[in-house]
């Protein structure tokens, strides 16, 4: 007994310097105490050309189970080309890591680089023992959650990865100033990133930006007041995504003037019911394995809503 | 609290009274100066000088706080303490502020700081009864202190702040230390129209 409230302790004192030691992070980097590569900026971006330009423009943000922009669950590649396949001329734009201001990938810090990709390893296993280590990185990321959630550090953070969204742009050919249309999708805990950094690309780029959350979790944030739209997409068997409606009082109805109530007030968050999906795994919103009742798998129905979010947004 | 105002009331007591002020102090300053300093992009050394001068005002406000709490009651109560003994006694009211750092935690940071100021509070008030004060006399004992602190500050605000200004404008070469709200919302280098300097 005596050994497991030991145990208990260390793991709350661990937890909740792993919890401080995010936002310094974050802030240290962004004083430049430990950055280590030098900041380059893009070229000065050229006019726009006269052939049409490309787009539209979709960039994903996955969930808190994420650790690069590289990294994709097979459901998650499956989902990104069938919406791709839905809408002409798409740009699918995958490798931004929401959960890093600098994109850098978990696996490839310096300090703890060996010990995530051996996570993953674990986590990755097929009946490995310890798979539950897994866990670890949702943990990691749901605190970078936290922190873009956070009034002090969210400015700090949502503007370091929406410069690096903005990087992704650029990188895939979009051309500042064509005013192609630019849907940020994130999905659970991407949600939230995908949120708070829409403000900064529509404020930079002055291109129609809307935002797509997939049982995303969401604080009530200043973006809404400038983005085009945001569309929840919710299974009527996810319970993840309701947190936000409690834990980010902001969002509770009382609260009349914040970002959230005004925006849903005015009309600009519209929630979509797709089914009785779930948050996660099976059954859930990537699965097509699992059908409604015209045949369509849960996978095709979210990526008809989605595709035709994309293309309605490129239209106006 | 009977130990630790036994143990405070020992004759190294005044030293580990300051000490704990002080470290209550620099706690509560890395938990609530971090952020502002941070953003600012100010130099680690600046970091550190801007969090020793908030430590040292934090044990100057606290003194000046127990000194006006003992004024009172030993003025207007009979309280016989003598002000030493009553400095070190009350000083374990600010052991929560050791805590302060914790304000950095995200989304609940903000709770915690209400929350051991509450705790704090609740501490001085109990410490003070201890003493042979009514609830009503320690009340006004400490309220009296919080008064005198506010006072002063208030006095000494505009040459602080001119004061603070100046050391701001020397150490991080900016006239005013802006917010992190302050941050723009349009980011270099990506604009149409990219007239905004890096």
């Amino acid at each position: 007994m005596t050994t497991l409230f030991w145990f208990g302790a260390a793991l709350t004192i661990v937890l909740i310097i792993a919890a401080v030691a995010v936002p310094i992070s974050v802030l240290t980097w962004w004083a430049g105490w430990s950055r280590r590569t030098k900041v380059v900026l893009p070229p000065a971006p050229t006019p726009a050309p006269a052939k049409p330009t490309p787009g539209p423009f979709l960039i994903y943000l996955s969930g808190i189970g994420d650790i690069s922009g590289e990294y994709q669950t097979r459901y998650e590649s499956d989902l990104l080309a069938e919406i791709a396949a839905r809408v002409p001329g798409l740009v699918v734009i995958s490798d931004v890591f929401g959960f890093s201001v600098q994109n850098l990938s978990m696996t490839s810090q310096r300090r703890l680089g060996w010990f995530w990709a051996w996570v993953n390893q674990e986590r990755l296993r097929k009946g490995g023992p310890l798979k539950r280590f897994g866990q670890l990185i949702n943990l990691r990321n749901m605190l970078h959650l936290t922190v873009s959630a956070d009034r002090r550090y969210g400015h700090v953070y949502n503007y370091s990865v929406a410069e690096m969204i903005l990087q992704g742009l650029v990188r895939h050919g979009y051309v500042p100033g064509s005013g192609a249309a630019i849907t940020l999708l994130g999905y659970s805990g991407g949600g939230q990133i995908a949120l708070a950094t829409a403000g900064y690309v529509q404020a930079t780029l002055q291109a129609p930006v809307q935002v797509i959350s997939l049982g995303g979790v969401m604080n009530s944030n200043g973006s809404l007041e400038m983005i085009t739209r945001l569309t929840h997409l919710y299974g009527t068997a996810d319970r993840t995504h309701n947190l936000s409606d409690w834990i980010f009082p902001a969002r509770w109805p009382i609260m009349r003037g914040s970002p959230w109530n005004q925006a849903l007030a005015q009309g600009r968050i519209v929630r979509i019911c797709l089914g009785p999906m779930v948050h996660t795994g099976r059954k859930s919103y990537r699965d097509a394995s699992v059908h409604i009742a015209d045949g369509r798998s849960y996978r095709d129905v979210t990526a008809d809503t989605i595709s035709e979010l994309i293309a309605r947004a490129a239209q106006t | 609290m009977l130990d630790i105002i036994e143990f405070l009331s020992r004759p190294y007591g005044l030293a580990a009274a300051t000490a704990l002020i002080f470290l209550a102090g620099l706690s509560d300053g890395v938990g609530t100066r971090t952020v502002g300093l941070l953003v600012n992009r100010i130099t680690v050394r600046a970091f550190v000088l801007s969090l020793l001068a908030s430590t040292l005002l934090f044990l100057l406000s606290a003194a000046l706080w127990v000194w006006g709490a003992w004024f009172v009651a030993t003025t207007l109560f009979g309280m016989t303490n003598a002000l030493p003994h009553f400095f070190y006694v009350i000083s374990a009211a600010y052991a929560p502020f050791l805590f302060g750092v914790l304000t950095l935690l995200p989304l609940v940071g903000p709770l915690i700081r209400v929350i051991l100021r509450l705790w704090s509070f609740g501490i001085g008030f109990t410490v003070l009864a201890s003493l042979g004060l009514t609830l009503g006399q320690a009340a006004l004992s400490a309220g009296f202190g919080a008064l005198l602190v506010a006072f002063v500050g208030w006095l000494l605000s505009d040459p602080a702040a001119l004061l603070g200004q100046r050391l701001w404008a020397t150490l991080v070469q900016s006239q005013r230390p802006p917010r992190s709200s302050d941050l723009p919302r349009v980011i270099p280098g990506y604009a149409p129209s990219d007239e905004i300097a890096p």
